[in-house]
């Protein structure tokens, strides 16, 4: 009872701050909380007339074409890998570059560094893909009757060669989402109690070495959140990296065929609800499952850095 | 108190701006009372400036007649496919839609999501029988009718479509040339005198050579042809595909195409690139006034071969432009009977086309019926091949005169095609056809357009088919296309 009582009155006496949180929840129970009942479009045959749930249901059907392919393997090599890569040299190289940013004496000079380091996140997938095609194309692009001619080097039709592909496609991606890492780091690093460094430095340690005993270990949990989190789309892509920026040309697919892409190409034709809902719902099965594992492990080895 | 006041503001905000977002689509969505405004969706070139005045002077006609106006969606190309997709499958309430077999038709009507209209053309709008005809075969599955299709051409196959400056230059008999051969002759011939044009102008959607030689193949399901001897077959399992690819490589080395041809696939630029005229050589479908609807899009003269075979009323050309009345719309009485109007009455069918005598267009000959579209008028949506019955459009001045006598004649010329009213239930092996579907993605493009060796990937392509599981596929479609044909006897 009077816990009850006692819960009522921080109500209250929070009540402006509740006030604050209800279009977020309100928003997040609407659109990403009630939506999850149409998981079971995953496990249905969709007619229209009879509306999601009085359509026949059709157990694991829809998922059968997922594992049809013989291309199957190729496909999760390439989303597992590219995401493997992707998941453990972004923080690296972020929380390299935030150091970095961190230790500039001209102050000015780092917000402008920073600005366009992050720029790249705010441009479009697809106008990307254009601008790589302004480079890579094969008879118009800068490489291939600009810079290559004046090496005295033969032209290469990029887009037909699968081997240059995951270098061009891993330096896309970066310089697109380093930045983005790199500001959150240094947000972070901007909360860091200066006290630690100014007793360090009066105990003789040279820049370097706070750095690596105070920053970096201060670093840690935020990276290990995020990097947790990230685990959870361990099977979902960018499709606008793997299918825009490749101008979805077919020789490419053994090294640019993901989940997503394939789903997209064998369903544009059937157009079929159920089938590509069991391809997301997978996708996502598999990313909680992995988060949660993730998560448990973690806990094991350090209980207070774990997400939950 | 001083919390109070942001968190309020915010709260409120948030809150106005998410139900205004409600309110707007309430508001639309409030009935009228009587008479009734029907909605229409089609693909076009986005709204017209004038679609209100044009509504307004449809309402004015048809309200005394059928006590119903219409609101007219044009719905830009870029967004029509998927949000025709999302209207139906969230159950939008609307009455008419534009459907076709390249429209996802056949997967909307395995969803049900066009009414049966069997009952209502003949209880209100009997004419359609009588006027549309032939055309019902089309849209008719399991005796039922889904969608009024458009009369216009009927038949279907290839032609060779030219550009006058060179056939001039060149003394191309272009009315006489009927096979690849001959066409390869003056690509010989072509490039000698003008090496920096291209001989043939190869776009991979339209004018690939594989295209060329399964214009007069009746489709069956996407890659899926009958072939001459009553077998259904992958189009990579048929002997004379693989000719065209080898005859397309070597085209493509002799250089015959575009210089940039590989620039332009990768850019999507074909139809600007057409426009530019640096070419011989053109392929596309064969009804009369081809030609006249080429030359008024590029904007210089474009002359026509001519079907070079029997021309084969297919499927498709039955399904290619039709309207379904909506499973969720409130008044499908009047919705027939509006589609009755554009298919009967002059006066109706033109107004949609065209826009308003005087505003828009203006009579050079009222008597054959050939007008004069003004430019830059507000209401110029050119979709006459998708508002039904083509025979009560009026002509253009560039257009010719005799288009719709050519047309009768055509349709009577062809032959009628063996797959016409067959539509595989495609669920048996909806697995294999999304595996094919993927398996091709990596070649055809390319493959098509003659940039590859074909000798180099037939074997691993083949392969690859058989493992996506084409051969089940085949003997499904054969055994349901095989009691079809029996049904019929």
């Amino acid at each position: 009872m009077a816990r009850d009582r006692h819960r009522m009155k921080k109500l209250l006496e929070y009540r402006q701050l509740y006030l604050l949180l209800l279009p977020g929840v309100v928003y997040l129970a609407l659109l990403n909380y009630l939506p999850m009942f149409g998981a079971v479009i995953a496990f249905k045959e969709i007619d229209y007339a009879l509306g999601i749930l009085r359509s026949p249901w059709v157990g694991l059907k829809n998922f059968e074409f997922l594992f049809a392919s013989n291309d199957a393997w190729i496909i999760v090599r390439n989303t597992l890998g590219y995401n493997a890569v992707f998941i453990v040299t972004g923080p690296v190289v972020s929380v390299t570059l935030a150091i970095l940013l961190n230790e500039l004496t001209n102050r000015r000079m780092a917000k402008v560094y920073q600005t366009l380091i992050i720029m790249p996140h705010f441009i479009s997938m697809v106008v990307v893909s254009y601008l790589v095609y302004a480079f890579l194309g094969h008879q118009s692009g800068f490489v291939n009757s600009g810079i290559f001619p004046a090496l005295g080097l033969d032209a290469v039709k990029w887009y037909y060669e699968p081997k240059y592909w995951p270098f061009f496609l891993f330096f896309i991606q970066g310089w697109k989402h380093w930045g983005y890492g790199t500001v959150i780091y240094l947000a972070t690093m901007a909360g860091f109690d200066q006290e630690l460094y100014e007793a360090a430095a009066i105990d003789g340690a040279s820049r370097l070495r706070q750095i690596f005993s105070i920053t970096i270990p201060l670093l840690v949990p935020i990276v290990i959140m995020l990097f947790v989190l990230s685990l959870g789309r361990i099977f979902n892509s960018d499709f606008g990296l793997f299918f825009q920026v490749p101008r979805s040309q077919g020789p490419l697919h053994p090294v640019t065929q993901t989940l997503d892409t394939y789903t997209y190409r064998s369903l544009m034709q059937l157009g079929d609800l159920g089938m590509a809902s069991a391809a997301a719902f997978f996708q996502s099965a598999v990313g909680f499952f992995t988060i949660l594992s993730a998560n448990i492990a973690v806990k094991r080895m350090n209980p207070e850095r774990a997400l939950f | 108190m001083r919390k109070w006041i942001p968190a309020l503001v915010v709260c409120v905000l948030l809150v106005y701006g998410g139900v205004g977002a409600f309110a707007g689509a309430q508001a639309e969505g409030a009935a009228a009372s009587r008479p009734v405004t029907l909605s229409l969706y089609m693909p076009g070139p986005g709204t017209q400036d004038d679609e209100e005045q044009v509504e307004t002077a449809l309402a004015e006609y048809t309200i005394p007649k059928i006590n119903a106006g219409m609101d007219v969606n044009f719905i830009g190309w870029g967004e029509w496919f998927d949000k025709k997709r999302l209207m139906i499958a969230s159950g939008e309430e609307f009455d008419l839609g534009f459907t076709a077999v390249w429209n996802q038709f056949e997967d909307e009507v395995a969803r049900n999501a066009w009414l049966p209209l069997n009952d209502l053309i003949t209880n209100y709008a009997p004419e359609l029988y009588t006027v549309v005809g032939d055309f019902l075969k089309g849209p008719t599955i399991d005796g039922k009718i889904y969608a009024i299709s458009t009369v216009k051409e009927k038949a279907a196959g290839g032609q060779y479509l030219y550009n006058k400056k060179y056939v001039d230059k060149y003394g191309i008999p272009y009315r006489e040339i009927k096979t690849l051969d001959e066409v390869e002759r003056w690509l010989a011939k072509i490039k000698q005198d003008d090496p920096d044009i291209a001989g043939w102008f190869m776009d991979p959607g339209n004018t690939s050579l594989t295209g060329v030689v399964l214009a007069y193949y009746e489709k069956i399901y996407g890659h899926f042809r009958l072939d001459t001897d009553g077998k259904i077959r992958h189009e990579y399992h048929m002997p004379i595909v693989w000719d065209a690819l080898e005859r397309a490589h070597r085209w493509y080395k002799a250089g015959y195409f575009q210089r940039d041809l590989e620039d332009q696939i990768m850019a999507k630029n074909s139809m600007q690139k057409l426009k530019e005229g640096n070419w011989v050589f053109y392929h596309h479908v064969n009804h009369p006034g081809k030609a006249g609807e080429m030359t008024g899009s590029n904007g210089f003269p474009i002359v026509a071969g001519g079907p070079y075979k029997q021309p084969v009323i297919m499927q498709d050309m039955l399904l290619g432009s039709m309207f379904g009345i909506s499973r969720t719309s409130k008044h499908p009485e009047e919705a027939i009977q509006m589609l009755g109007l554009m298919n009967t009455d002059q006066y109706v069918n033109n107004l949609l086309n065209f826009g308003i005598e005087g505003d828009h267009w203006v009579f050079v000959d009222e008597q054959r019926g050939i007008i004069k579209t003004i430019e830059d008028s507000g209401y110029a949506p050119n979709m006459t091949w998708a508002l039904q019955n083509q025979f009560l459009n009026y002509l253009r001045d560039f257009e010719d005169p005799e288009k719709w006598e050519k047309y009768k004649a055509f349709n009577e010329s062809a032959r009628l095609g063996e797959a016409v009213g067959f539509f595989p239930d495609v669920n048996p092996i909806k697995t294999q056809i999304a595996s094919l579907q993927n398996a091709l993605e990596e070649y055809s493009g390319i493959l098509g357009a003659g940039i590859l060796d074909p000798r180099e990937v037939k074997e691993d392509l083949l392969a690859k088919l058989e493992e996506a599981g084409v051969y089940e596929v085949e003997a499904e479609l054969q055994k349901q296309f095989d009691a079809f044909k029996a049904q019929q006897e």
